[in-house]
Formats: structure tokens, C-alpha cells, sequence
């Protein structure tokens, strides 16, 4: 089995594996027939050495990991197995995160939070504003003389616009809660974890 | 989606087009109400005008 075949058969066996995780999965079989191919091995003995595609796609969706699904999947009783070099981690800098969070608060985070949330109360009093406006049209009516009817019209037209625009506030109110919640959430990682 | 999320999309949706809707027979009904005006307006015009010419004849 050649490569393109290895690759081919193991996308089958993924199935229902999400696109991004099948796409992460073949680069990193690709970077596997590559090094071995450095190494003067032969396409089939690595594709050989990296066992049964369907038995890999079975531990993939076991584990969840690829490169523990590889060293699971590789036949013990063969001495094939491809040296890859690991890559070395930097350890995170917390001190780091924590500057981050506090200037990108102060720049940015907060006073766009803030800004936005005027926004919010600003929109809302318009609302509110063009309701009462709404209330009046609907008590001067009558003092229409020959376009009672247009006023009438009118008013049932813009009951309508009231209703529309309190249903994208309601949408405007929920994105702002789950831009806040997130940024927050964001912000907490970067604390504990750093950059 | 919540259920209550649903439910505003759908009224959202459905105060859209009525609004649309209510903008556009508001829009003839105004033609209608200003064309009556014009006319009665002609009309009022038209009769003190007579007058005037009556007026000038007797």
C-alpha cells in the first residue's frame, strides 16, 4: 500500500470524523511517510509500520489523539518504527498573561465592553422613546381631519416596527451577553495560563 | 435554540413583513385620502370662483 492509497483507506475508515480533525489526521500521516522517506524507507514499508488504516481510524475515535493512535496502532513484533523528532513545548509565561490581560483591558477590553453597552442602553431608549411616540400618534388620530384612515394605517405600520426592532434588541442584548461571557472566559485563561 | 429564542425570531420574522406590508397599504391609503383632499379642495375652488363670477355678472 502506497500512500495515497494509506491515506484514502484511512479517510474512509474515519467516517463520520469531523473535516478540520481528518484534514489534522492525514498531515500528520503525510508528515510521517515523509520522514520515514528521508530515512531511505520505502512508502509501503511505512505505511507497513503505521499498521491497519482501519484499525488507526478505530483508535483515533477512541482516544482522540492521533499521535497516540499511531504509536497505539504500530505492530509491536516489527522493528519499524520511524523516529519523529518531538517538538519541543516552551512552557508558558504566566507573568506574561497577566500584563497582557491588564493592558488589553485598559486599551481595549473594557472600554469596547463599555462602549458597546452605552450603545445597548442608548438603542433601548430610543425604543422606549419611539413607544410613547407611538402612544401619542395613536391619541391625536383623530385630529387628523381627511387622513384619519392614513393615520390610522400609520400607526398599525409602526406597532409592527416597534415589535421588529424589540426582537433585534432581544438578539443585540444576547450577543453582547455572549461576547461579554466569552471575552471573560477568554481573559481567565490568559490569566492563569499565559501567553 | 431556546424555545424562547425561536420565538422571537418567528415574531420577528412575521412583524417584518407585516410592518412592510402595513407601510405599503399606508402608503396607497394616504394617496387615496390626499386625492379626496385635492378634489374637495378643486371642488372649493371651483365654487368661489363661480361665485366670484356670478358676482361680477349680476
Amino acid at each position: 500500500m502506497n500512500r495515497y492509497e494509506y491515506i484514502e483507506a484511512l479517510k474512509n475508515e474515519l467516517g463520520s470524523v469531523s473535516y478540520d480533525d481528518v484534514k489534522s489526521i492525514s498531515d500528520e500521516i503525510n508528515e510521517h511517510f515523509d520522514i520515514g522517506l528521508a530515512q531511505g524507507k520505502t512508502e509501503e514499508s511505512i505505511a507497513e509500520s503505521l499498521g491497519n488504516p482501519a484499525t488507526l481510524a478505530a483508535s483515533y475515535r477512541e482516544i482522540g489523539n492521533v499521535r497516540q493512535a499511531i504509536a497505539n496502532n504500530r505492530p509491536r513484533n516489527k522493528n519499524s518504527i520511524i523516529t519523529k523528532p518531538v517538538k519541543e513545548v516552551k512552557p508558558k509565561d504566566p507573568g506574561a498573561g497577566k500584563l497582557f490581560v491588564v493592558l488589553w483591558n485598559i486599551f481595549l477590553g473594557i472600554p469596547s465592553l463599555l462602549a458597546a453597552a452605552v450603545a445597548l442602553v442608548l438603542i433601548t431608549g430610543a425604543v422606549a422613546g419611539a413607544f410613547i411616540g407611538w402612544i401619542g400618534l395613536i391619541g391625536g388620530v383623530s385630529s387628523f381631519g381627511g387622513f384619519v384612515a392614513t393615520g390610522v394605517c400609520l400607526a398599525i405600520a409602526l406597532f409592527f416596527v416597534l415589535v421588529f426592532v424589540v426582537c433585534l434588541l432581544y438578539f443585540l442584548f444576547r450577543a453582547y451577553m455572549f461576547w461579554l461571557i466569552n471575552h471573560i472566559r477568554w481573559n481567565r485563561q490568559v490569566w492563569n495560563e499565559g501567553l | 435554540m431556546k424555545k424562547v429564542d425561536k420565538g422571537f425570531i418567528i415574531t420577528g420574522i412575521i412583524s417584518f413583513f407585516l410592518a412592510l406590508i402595513m407601510l405599503i397599504v399606508t402608503l396607497f391609503v394616504f394617496c387615496f385620502d390626499a386625492g379626496e383632499f385635492g378634489v374637495k379642495s378643486l371642488k372649493k375652488a371651483w365654487d368661489w370662483g363661480s361665485d366670484k363670477v356670478e358676482e361680477y355678472y349680476d
